[in-house]
């Protein structure tokens, strides 16, 4: 495991990079949550890329800019600024492992923007969506839906009421509002990839959607539902993450795939 | 920018990750170097990036930080064969860390600061250590007394606690009360020293010279006011080496933007009170002074 900052020198990331336990010509770029749903996917990506990097895969999983150790104040960060920062992180990525094929994990906020990165200037040989942010309104509003209960349970519904430029402890102003709502992986250009993976514990019609807006763009896209256990199907999108199992064990079957194409 | 950060691999066979933040311009000389950690299981960043944040303003006032990952938590790993319990092995850590700063940036003499679990480990090393110079609790320990119940029932005053009732118990919603039972049960089950044990070791650390800021919240915690502290510990013989911050309205993670501001103002200008009195410029040539005043509004702190 070797961390490091990459990029420019004004505009810095930080990562961690893991070698493959064995020679390897492929490489998995890991992209994280929205900085909302960091900190609980942060030990779960960790886990994921010491799994990967034993099966044989060269991993880095790193910070957009404005969140974790990277440069810039949180209110930098925005899903245009992250798919910028991907495009940043596959090129260190390529330095650092000199792989010949590189898939993308993204989870959540970071499914949707490793998508969007892969329609334009990458091919990745996977692109695996693990409960991708599909339409940027209704993730918006599941936000806000977690943040009203937050401030009413921590007593600070008075101060917070109809308040828009903060999301569960985060700077969300006008421009990352506008950026995030933006977002539909159902139109707009096909990604370049190989093969696309949905990953999710629940089908829904939005997964089914994007299943068929790729699939008709002539990209070979699977839906795979991944069962979880009772206590973790109980509690929300943003603690999930941290304790599949289930999910963990998919992704490295997902990606096995790869090493010996 | 006003610092540099660099990943920070010490302890053994390097296997604690950190990230070491410089300031850019002036140091101040002789500083203490600060040291953050994990709070809780979040990884070194902390709640809401809340030490990024935090170490990053202190650069910019010429103070050096390492924030850091204890072993087993975020990016740093358990040495192999190592058997011992948390707490003792965070206290290690600790150690390695002002180890590896004493080694690799010739600092003597330093200040944890710990927020909610890993204020434990940052007593633990203020009270034993006297490399240790200053030490920050933020939402550190807390015990009910005669002073807390009286004023118990003000808490019926605040609107918030009504509606949340309301939501709660009258009109059913269940994802609320689940969040707050769950809330309760991560941040507040904790071993506090016994009061005559936390007495001793203040007076401890104050008769060493070591200067303190104990910051403490409202809402749901056992604080209700500014001067608990030394109505906890019967003792206020240290108080002048003792400084108590009281945000009545924040939460403890200090969920709202505006009150980790305020915070990260108040310990600032604690750090430079005590260990940065010399007046120096920015790299910009800008005085530091006005930068950091505390925030002593009676709705802010009490």
């Amino acid at each position: 495991m070797k961390p490091l900052f990459f990029g420019e020198a004004n505009r810095r990331l930080y990562g961690v990079y893991h070698p493959p336990a064995k020679p390897s010509r492929h490489a998995v770029l890991l992209c994280y949550p929205g900085m909302q749903e960091y900190n609980a996917a942060h030990w779960m990506f960790r886990r994921l890329a010491t799994s990967l990097s034993r099966e044989g895969h060269h991993v880095l999983r790193f910070d957009y800019y404005g969140t974790g150790d990277s440069d810039g104040e949180t209110d930098a960060a925005t899903p245009e600024s992250a798919i910028t920062d991907i495009h940043t992180a596959i090129r260190e990525l390529r330095d650092l492992s000199r792989a010949r094929e590189i898939s993308l994990v993204g989870l959540r906020l970071g499914a949707a923007c490793a998508a969007l990165a892969c329609t334009g200037g990458i091919t990745a040989r996977q692109l695996v969506l693990w409960e991708p942010v599909i339409h940027g309104p209704a993730y918006v509003r599941e936000l806000e839906v977690q943040d009203e209960r937050r401030n009413l349970v921590l007593l600070h519904a008075d101060r917070t009421r109809g308040r828009r430029d903060e999301l569960l402890g985060f700077p969300f102003d006008a421009r990352v509002r506008a950026g995030t709502e933006a977002i539909d992986l159902t139109t707009g250009p096909g990604v370049h990839a190989k093969k696309v993976v949905v990953l999710c514990s629940e089908e829904r019609d939005e997964h089914r959607a994007v299943r068929d807006w790729y699939e008709r763009s002539g990209v070979s896209t699977e839906l795979r539902i991944v069962r979880e256990s009772d206590e973790i199907t109980g509690r929300n999108l943003r603690e999930r993450p941290m304790l599949s199992n289930a999910v963990l064990l998919e992704l490295a079957a997902e990606l096995r795939g790869s090493l010996v194409g | 920018m006003t610092y540099t950060e660099k990943v920070f691999s010490f302890g053994p066979s390097g296997a604690l990750q950190g990230i070491l933040v410089e300031p850019r311009g002036q140091r101040i000389a002789n500083a203490p170097a600060i040291l953050t950690w994990n709070v809780g299981l979040h990884h070194h960043i902390g709640p809401h990036r809340f030490f990024v944040t935090l170490t990053r303003a202190l650069a910019a006032l010429g103070f050096t930080s390492l924030r850091f990952d204890i072993s087993g938590l975020g990016d740093s790993e358990v040495s192999q064969g190592d058997t011992r319990p948390d707490p003792e092995r965070a206290v290690a850590d600790v150690r390695e860390a002002m180890q590896a700063l004493t080694k690799q940036r010739q600092f003597q003499t330093f200040v944890p600061i710990g927020f909610c679990s890993s204020v434990d480990a940052a007593h633990a090393v203020g009270v034993s250590d006297p490399r240790v110079v200053g030490v920050i609790h933020l939402e550190g320990y807390g015990f009910r007394t005669k002073g807390f119940y009286l004023r118990y029932p003000l808490r019926f005053l605040d609107r918030n606690r009504w509606e949340r009732l309301v939501r709660m118990r009258v009109l059913g919603d269940r994802e609320a009360a689940a969040e707050a039972s769950q809330d309760k049960e991560r941040v507040y089950v904790r071993d506090y020293p016994s009061p005559k044990k936390l007495q001793s070791d203040i007076a401890t650390m104050v008769a060493r010279g070591a200067a303190l800021l104990l910051v403490y919240v409202g809402g749901d915690t056992d604080y209700a006011y500014k001067e608990q502290f030394f109505e906890m510990i019967d003792d206020r013989t240290g108080s002048n080496r003792v400084e108590l911050a009281f945000y009545p309205e924040a939460d403890h993670t200090f969920f709202i933007e505006e009150d980790r501001r305020r915070v990260i103002h108040r310990v600032g200008f604690f750090l430079r009170k005590h260990f940065g009195a010399t007046e120096r410029k920015t790299a910009s040539g800008a005085p530091h002074s006005n930068r950091f005043q505390p925030d002593t509004s009676p709705r802010v702190e009490r």
